[in-house]
Formats: structure tokens, sequence, C-alpha cells
């Protein structure tokens, strides 16, 4: 996708992002002294310049692509990026009921695939070596709490 | 004050001072080398270990880290023609074209001895100006306070950014994020939708993990990233310079140090800015201009003095006004946080003791970089060659360590990998991350100034106009804006 599209694409956003952030500034308490500034005050700052931002980056992007719009970009993500994120979310979300080390392991193997890595023993050993030790150094050594799975550990 | 030097002193040769430094500065040239891996990338991995040491090893660690990692950038600069960091960026030009004439060797030696020569140069600028800077920064009111932050602002949009509007958009949306907790002033909670997580608000400290090491975990999966290490078995000569080398370059590396120093004392600039502008003056100053382009050791004297003298340089605002110059220092300002301290104009009067010990710490921190990158750098360059596919794993988890042990909290690890994706939406967009992240480390600040100065005007603008330092800010703030356009406009 061009430069110029994703910049309509995000000056739209933002203006919506504007939108529900000055709704959502409208609602907070006031509670000031006369002629000085409450708790909306500064977000109503932000909030206008934001949206002045965005449509400047609007009028960019139009002015772009009316004048041809540019070449394709790469995109930020390939798809080996969208499969890390995901593996990365899944666990994530299995962080806080596995424990550090249960849901480590098996996150740690899938990366070291991702990142190239074929041989199943050296998989298995680094996804077991590197997590282990790296909870030992922190829980013994560095004496930092790490979440704790059903096992124990 | 004399007192406060010496006990400055005394912390930072604490034997546990000085194997942090070390152990710092070896991590630095490490994680400098590895191309991929950024500094900000090795100070988050030692983050969680800031937390369990005393705020001394702390800081000894991560400067360690910082000064080292900036030299570490020019060993793969020089050997692969790829820069470890950007500020190495520079050095690949004129290094690698000796590493091809067969004087790696001469070129990595130069490299190590410039960068400490340029930190030494922005040490002695940061001993002498620090507490100058600090006196004066306790003159300043909130109206001025607020007018320093915004021209900090302002002035990285234009340094960060090719597009002037995304700059201040990165900036902008930042604050906007900063308003999420407890408003600094009255503590109304805003925008926390009930949860008691969101009333702390965003931790800057989780952000920064997010939009730095996520993208370059993304990164990195591509198959250009994959690099294979050419230099890990490469032979080269003696790594000492010689004197005739020594003399050659002295001009180059003063250029560099105080170009280095002023560059890096300006919010935002950073060691490649830095680094290209030394390389160019010091091609013009050079009574061997034809060298330049075919192995020149001023062109890597230079930019290499340069992107070592802007840590010192980064070290004075950062120090005496509570400002980052570059995500480094922002996270330095977050290891002092963490440990009650906080970098301004009072750490200079409540704790000038631990100021000076920073100050002292950056110096050694100089000398065991030079030290250690000469002895052991046919050593280190082997680390070029460890697996990449154990390292990112690796750096994933260390992420993930390190934002749950900042408040033993699994919200701030959802937070972190939030701030991942934010990072990679704005590498789609090409909007700089940098002035966001001052925006979260400065934006609080920015909001209880101005607030604290409208109250005490009852409402009149004018306070800001009437103050000559807030003027004076303004006005700078005003200039930034104006080059930043003018700058933009003659790129395209």
């Amino acid at each position: 996708m061009p430069m110029a599209w994703r910049n309509v694409v995000a000056a739209l956003v933002l203006l919506a992002f504007s939108v529900v952030y000055a709704v959502l500034a409208s609602d907070l308490p006031d509670r000031s002294i006369p002629n000085t500034p409450g708790p909306s005050f500064f977000p109503f700052v932000i909030v206008t310049v934001i949206a002045l931002l965005a449509l400047a980056l609007l009028i960019t992007g139009i002015r772009e692509l009316s004048a041809g719009g540019g070449g394709a970009l790469e995109g930020a993500v390939t798809r080996t990026g969208w499969i890390t994120l995901l593996i990365f979310l899944i666990y994530l979300v299995s962080f806080p009921f596995l424990g550090f080390l249960l849901a480590s392991i098996p996150f740690f193997a899938a990366l070291m695939v991702l990142y190239g890595a074929r041989s199943p023993m050296r998989i298995a050993a680094g996804s077991l070596v590197i997590p282990v030790g790296l909870y030992f150094l922190f829980t013994e050594a560095f004496q930092i709490l790490l979440p704790r799975g059903p096992l124990g550990f | 004050m004399d007192a406060d030097v010496l006990a400055g002193f005394q912390q930072s040769i604490l034997p546990s001072s000085l194997m942090a430094t070390v152990a710092g500065a070896l991590i630095g040239l490490v994680v400098g080398m590895i191309p991929g891996m950024t500094i900000s990338s090795g100070i988050i991995i030692l983050l969680p270990l800031t937390f369990v040491l005393d705020p001394g090893m702390s800081i000894a660690l991560l400067l360690g880290l910082y000064v080292a990692g900036m030299t570490g950038g020019s060993f793969s600069a020089i050997l692969l023609n790829i820069p470890g960091t950007p500020s190495a960026s520079a050095t690949a030009v004129e290094g690698y074209l000796l590493a091809k004439k067969g004087e790696s060797g001469r070129a990595l030696g130069i490299a190590i001895c410039a960068s400490f020569f340029g930190g030494v140069v922005s040490f002695v600028c940061l001993l002498l100006i620090a507490p100058s800077l600090a006196n004066l920064a306790l003159e300043f009111r909130a109206p001025d306070l607020f007018s320093l932050i915004l021209f900090g602002l302002t002035a990285i949009c234009g340094f960060a950014a090719r597009s002037f509007i995304k700059g201040m958009l990165s900036a902008v949306i930042g604050l906007a994020i900063v308003t999420v907790g407890q408003d600094p002033v009255m503590a109304t909670a805003r925008f926390t939708f009930g949860d008691a997580n969101l009333l702390g608000g965003i931790h800057f400290l989780t952000a920064l993990i997010g939009l730095f090491a996520i993208p370059q975990l993304i990164d990195n999966l591509r198959p250009d990233a994959q690099i294979v290490s050419r230099a890990a078995s490469s032979e080269f000569g003696s790594v000492l310079p010689k004197i005739s080398d020594l003399i050659k370059v002295r001009i180059p590396a003063v250029i560099g140090s105080l170009t280095g120093t002023f560059l890096g004392i300006l919010p935002g600039a950073g060691g490649p800015i830095a680094a290209f502008i030394s390389y160019d003056y010091a091609k013009k100053a050079s009574r061997d201009k034809k060298d330049f382009g075919t192995g020149s050791i001023e062109g890597v004297a230079a930019p290499e003095s340069a992107n070592n003298a802007v840590a010192g340089g980064a070290l004075i605002p950062m120090m005496t006004l509570g400002i980052p110059g570059d995500p480094v220092t922002a996270i330095l300002i977050g290891a002092l946080l963490i440990h009650g301290l906080a970098p301004g104009p009072l750490l200079f009067i409540e704790r000038a003791d631990f100021a000076y010990g920073i100050i002292f710490s950056y110096f050694w921190a100089n000398i065991f970089n030079l030290i250690i990158a000469l002895v052991a750098i046919r050593y280190l360059v082997k680390v070029l060659a460890f697996p990449r596919h154990l390292l990112m794993p690796s750096i994933a988890l260390l992420c993930v360590v390190g934002s749950f042990a900042l408040r033993n909290s699994f919200f701030d690890v959802y937070v972190m990998f939030f701030f991942g994706l934010v990072g990679l939406a704005m590498r789609w967009l090409n909007m700089p991350v940098v002035p966001l992240l001052l925006a979260l480390v400065l934006g609080a600040q920015l909001e209880e100034h101005l607030r604290v100065a409208l109250t005490a005007s009852h409402g009149d603008v004018t306070i800001f106009f009437t103050s000559p330092f807030s003027a004076l800010f303004l006005g700078l703030s005003v200039l930034s804006i104006i080059w930043s356009v003018w700058l933009e406009r003659r790129r395209t």
C-alpha cells in the first residue's frame, strides 16, 4: 500500500480517536477553581492538536494520492511476523495460568523454529535450558518473583 | 560541593560499582556489535537486574552498557559494513573500506581510541556544565519548566522525523496516553473505565520495551537479517594504534567530540546525526581529502568520537533538567525513578554525592570500554556467530520478565505487547517512536507545570511570555518547528 494511502487511513483513524477521546474527556469531573484549568483541560488541548495534525495528514495524503500516490511499500510485518505475534499473544494469555516455565518452554521452542532452527535436538535443548536457566537466574539469584503455574514452578 | 565531588568519586570506585561498570561495558560491546540489536535492547535486557541492585550499581551497569554499546557498533560496521548500531552508520563509510584494504585492525584501533577520546571530552563537559546548569535550573518556575519541556518535545520532533507532522503526532499521541490514570494535579481518575490497573497509568518503561523490542523481534525474522558472520573467522592485525595515526586523527577526534557533546545535549539529535555531521566537518577540515571515500582513518575517528561524546552530552539535560535526550537516557531516568531518585536540579541539591557518582561512573565506563575493547576484541567478535534462533527468543522472554517484574503485574505485560503493536503500526506509517517515548516520560510534568502556572496566574496565559526563560524556550520551540518544516520542504 502506498504511503499516501497509509497516511489517509491513519488520519481517519486519528480523527475518529479524537472524537471518542473528546467525548470521554467531556465526561470528566470539573473540580477546578474558577479561571483555573481542571482535569479535562489538558486532554482537550491534546485532542485539539491531534485533530488538527490528523487533518493536516489527511490533506497531505489526499494531495499525494491526487499526484499519483507513489509506489506500494513493503508491509511492516511479514506473514511469519504475524504468526510470531499470534504465538506471542497465546503465550501471554497462558502465562498467568501456566506460570513462567510451563508457558515459556513451548513458546521458546516455537520462536526457535520461526527464527530458523531445524534440528529437533537443538530446539529441545534450547527451549529447556534457556527458560529454565532464566527462571532460576531471576527467582534465585535476583530474587525477582515470577508467576508459578499449577505444578508449583 | 567539593565534599560531594569526593563522595561521588568514592562511590564510583567502590568495587561493586566498578564491577558493574565492567559487566555493563562487556555486555554493551557485545550488544552494540550485533546488527539488529540496539543499545536500547541491551538495556531492556538488563532492566530487571536494576530493580534488585542498589542505585549506584544499577546506573554504573547501564552507563557501562551505554558507552560500550556505541563503540561496539563500529566493530560490525568496519568488519561487515553493517553498523551494529545506527550511530555507527558513518563509521562504516570509511571503516569498511579500510577493512577491504586489509587494515581492519588499524580501523578498529582508531575507532576504539576515538570513542574513548569523545567520551572523555564529554565527561569533562558534563562535570563542568552539569552543576552550573542545575543551579540555573533551580531558578526555573512552572512556566519556565513547561516551556522547556515543550521545547524538548518540539526539538525531538524535528530531529527524529522526516515528516514534521508525523513527529508531532507521535509526541501528541504520547501525551494522550499519559492522561490515562490519575491527573497529576488533582489526582482525578481519567480514562480508567473503572479499572484499578489503569489507575496507576501506563508505565513508560513498559511502553518502551514494547515499542522497541517487539518491532525488532519482528524485523529479525526477515531473511536478510540472518547474517552469516564472516567476521567471526576473519583475522585482523594488531588493534593498538600507531602514534602517527593518533596524531593524524587528533583534529577529527576533537571535531567529533565537541560536535557530539553539543548535539547530545539537544533532545533527539542523537548519535547518527552527530556522527554524520562530524564526518562532514572532518572531511572539510582534512588536509588529505582525497583519502575520504577510499578508506580514511580520519573518517573513522570523527564519527566514533562524536557518537560516544553524544552519550555524555545527553547526560547533561537528563541529570540537570530531567529531560532525556534519547531512549537510553529515558531508561536511565526510569532506573533512577525506580530507586526513588528523581533526576533534575534537586538531585544536585539533595543527593549531590550520588549525582557526582553518576558522572564519575560515566568516566569509568569510558576507561573500561577502552581497555576491554582493545584487549578482548578478537574474542568478542566471535559473538557475531551466536545463533539468532537462540538470541531472539531469549530477548522475547526477557521482555516479558522485564515488564512483569516492574510492578509484579500481568497487566504491564499486556501493555508491553500492546505497545509492540503500536510500534509496528508506527513503522507502517514511517512515524518515529522516540517523540512518543519522550512524551510518555515528560507528559505528566508538562501538564503539571502548565496547570500550576495557569493556576498561579488565574488563567492568564501571558505568564508564559513575561518570564524571560519561558519566553526564550517558547521562542526556541517556534524556531525548532520552523526549522523542521523548512528542512522537510528542502528534502522534498
